[in-house]
């Protein structure tokens, strides 16, 4: 692949318009004007701001517009606190505002607007250095910015000084002119497609661009015009949905052995899967005594109560009450028995992993190729192996 | 006592040298695109599946404009860190000053022993533009330290499949030439093998000392016989 054969550079960009990095494009930043407003208001009036988002927000980029809007004077320092090594060092960050002699002769700016980015690396001391030159005038405002609240960590003094603001998820038109901005009013993506692309990214920004990326750079490999809606349904769903969706399912599947062995053998289970030796519950005074005779009324016992059972919330669980009797029947040693419950208890739970819904484009569908690589596209529905790999793969 | 390779006439031992790159188009292809429109990428595979081999192919590609940074994560101790590693770069004048270079491409190599606070450190550096592309490369992925906006951050996964018969042939072809071994001997010890690279060079290796020591024609059984004496 050459260097003309990039996507962006068919289109004419010299660089990935859809670049994830917020230094790139923040000299004006769309979503949340209030907020900006309110902070850059803040700063001039001399306090100390707190903004909290999620990731991909934009943070960092509204920081970096902050940058453009309050910079050029020398009154300002960035500092991101991810890169710190211990603790956060203000008077050499307030030196370095002179260079080398403010290093040698200890000169400290006054009026100095410090801003900290990923402010969840902060310890509380880190906190009072900060209180300390912002009384004594050196620093006039700091923002804050970070993903979860710190205040709990900051001293009550800065607590009751500091004000917080939200970034909240940006709205569905200010995402249309975040990639407006970005590749002009091009007819490669209409409004519509970018409000669906933004919704299918669960409207975070920073997975949309990733995600207008991928359908640009095939819809121009393929010598598309435009990206049709059919394409955007393709796109993996966000990752905190697919989160709810796996995580439904699993829950039930490991509530799923206790409910459909029977009473008699929930010690056994358990026994199982801490992996402790079955004799012990006879030390337990529990009802569990896998002998001969016993296992006789176990069957008993499934064969008079089956409907019972057979409530659970998957219809499979109805026959395996019987098959783990019938283990018990025919192997008879419980050291065995134990083991093969094991596996049993194993392949169910294979099974009803296979059986949850996995959002995936249809594989028969020819635009699904070279949308998604090689390597995760999902594989037919008979072969099961290469579905279950596949739904791991499509992590993003 | 001459090398069971100078018995059938190679100078140095074939399985050691290093050869052309073979298969792994798609995946080459995506990662290479990633690097140049500045994304990160995270390459999935066992051992022996030929990742670091990827990564070299990469620094043939983007090498010798100073701008490849080749790490393996094992060797990164504490004390060093992506910070340092970005100064040294440079020149004296310029470390001393504090600069970094922009636009570094950084590979990183077995990323499980990679600390949380080095992962944050490329994640700035990145956000920053110092880095335009980070290639994480290990047996799992999200590694222990990395935090879920460095994994939001990773454009794609990708996983390296096993190569194709053909492609494993073309690879033992490129070692020993078409002397030795037919080309389904090849492909029954790569089967054998797992469908691993690694794994089908040091078997191919043992099946070669058997030839050189003596047996002219080597059948499947023979195969399964040397392989499962090895096990």
């Amino acid at each position: 692949m050459s260097e003309t054969e990039l996507w962006y550079k068919k289109m004419g960009f010299a660089e990935n318009p859809f670049s994830i990095k917020p230094a790139i494009y923040s000299d004006s930043v769309y979503g949340y004007p209030n907020v900006i407003a309110e902070v850059a208001k803040s700063i001039s009036a001399g306090k100390i701001v707190f903004v909290r988002g999620n990731y991909g927000n934009g943070k960092s980029t509204m920081l970096k517009h902050l940058l453009k809007k309050f910079g050029g004077q020398g009154k300002l320092a960035y500092f991101s606190c991810n890169r710190l090594e211990d603790r956060l060092d203000v008077k050499r960050i307030l030196n370095g505002r002179y260079g080398f002699f403010g290093k040698v002769f200890d000169m400290k700016p006054k009026n100095m607007i410090l801003l900290l980015d990923e402010a969840q690396h902060l310890a509380k001391e880190d906190f009072n250095v900060i209180m300390h030159y912002f009384d004594s005038g050196n620093l006039k405002s700091v923002v804050f910015v970070a993903k979860e609240p710190i205040t709990e960590t900051m001293p009550e003094r800065l607590q009751r000084a500091v004000s917080v603001h939200n970034l909240d998820a940006v709205s569905s038109s200010d995402a249309v002119a975040i990639v407006r901005k970005r590749i002009g009013h091009l007819g490669i993506l209409s409004d519509d497609i970018i409000k669906d692309v933004f919704k299918k990214s669960g409207f975070n920004v920073r997975i949309m661009l990733k995600n207008c990326e991928m359908l640009c750079r095939y819809a121009v490999n393929k010598g598309l015009h435009s990206v049709s809606s059919d394409l955007v349904e393709l796109l993996p769903s966000s990752n905190e949905e697919k989160q709810k969706e796996q995580a439904k399912p699993r829950e039930e599947t490991r509530q799923q052995p206790v409910v459909s062995v029977p009473r008699h053998f929930e010690p056994l289970v358990r026994a199982i899967k801490k992996q402790e030796p079955v004799q012990d519950y006879s030390a337990r005074n529990e009802p569990v005594v896998p002998e001969p005779h016993v296992e006789k009324e176990i069957e008993e016992s499934f064969e008079a109560k089956p409907s019972e059972q057979s409530e659970g919330r998957f219809g499979m669980q109805v026959t395996k009450p019987v098959e783990v009797s019938r283990q018990v029947e025919t192997s008879r040693v419980v050291e065995s028995s134990r083991e093969d419950i094991r596996k049993e208890l194993q392949q169910q739970q294979a099974e009803i992993e296979m059986d949850e819904p996995i959002v995936m484009p249809d594989p028969k569908d020819p635009l699904s190729e070279g949308l998604f690589d090689e390597e995760t596209k999902p594989g037919l529905p008979d072969d099961e192996e290469k579905k279950s790999s596949s739904a791991e793969e499509l992590y993003y | 006592m001459s090398e069971w390779y100078t018995k059938i006439g190679f100078d140095g031992d074939p399985f050691s040298k290093d050869s052309g790159f073979e298969g792994h188009d798609a995946l080459v292809e995506e990662v290479f695109y990633a690097i140049q429109s500045g994304n990160m990428v995270s390459i999935v595979g066992d051992s022996g599946s030929g990742k670091t081999k990827i990564l070299r192919e990469i620094i043939k590609r983007f090498g010798g404009k100073k701008k490849i940074i080749y790490v393996n994560c094992k060797h990164m101790q504490k004390l060093v860190n992506v910070e340092t590693l970005l100064q040294n770069r440079q020149g004296f004048f310029k470390r001393i000053m504090g600069k970094k270079p922009n636009k570094m491409i950084l590979l990183l190599d077995e990323v499980e022993s990679l600390t949380s606070k080095n992962c944050e450190r490329i994640k700035y550096y990145f956000d920053q533009n110092y880095l335009q592309s980070v290639i994480f490369t290990g047996k799992s992925f999200p590694v222990e330290g990395m935090s879920q906006s460095l994994v939001q951050r990773i454009s794609k996964v990708l996983k390296i499949d096993p190569l194709s018969d053909y492609e494993a042939v073309r690879i033992i072809r490129d070692k020993i030439g078409d002397k030795y071994l037919t080309d389904r001997v090849i492909k029954t010890i790569y089967s054998k093998s797992g469908r691993n690279t690694g794994k089908l060079l040091q078997n191919c290796k043992t099946v070669m000392t058997e030839i050189a020591h003596g047996k002219k024609d080597i059948t499947d059984e023979e195969v399964e016989k040397l392989l499962s004496f090895e096990k």
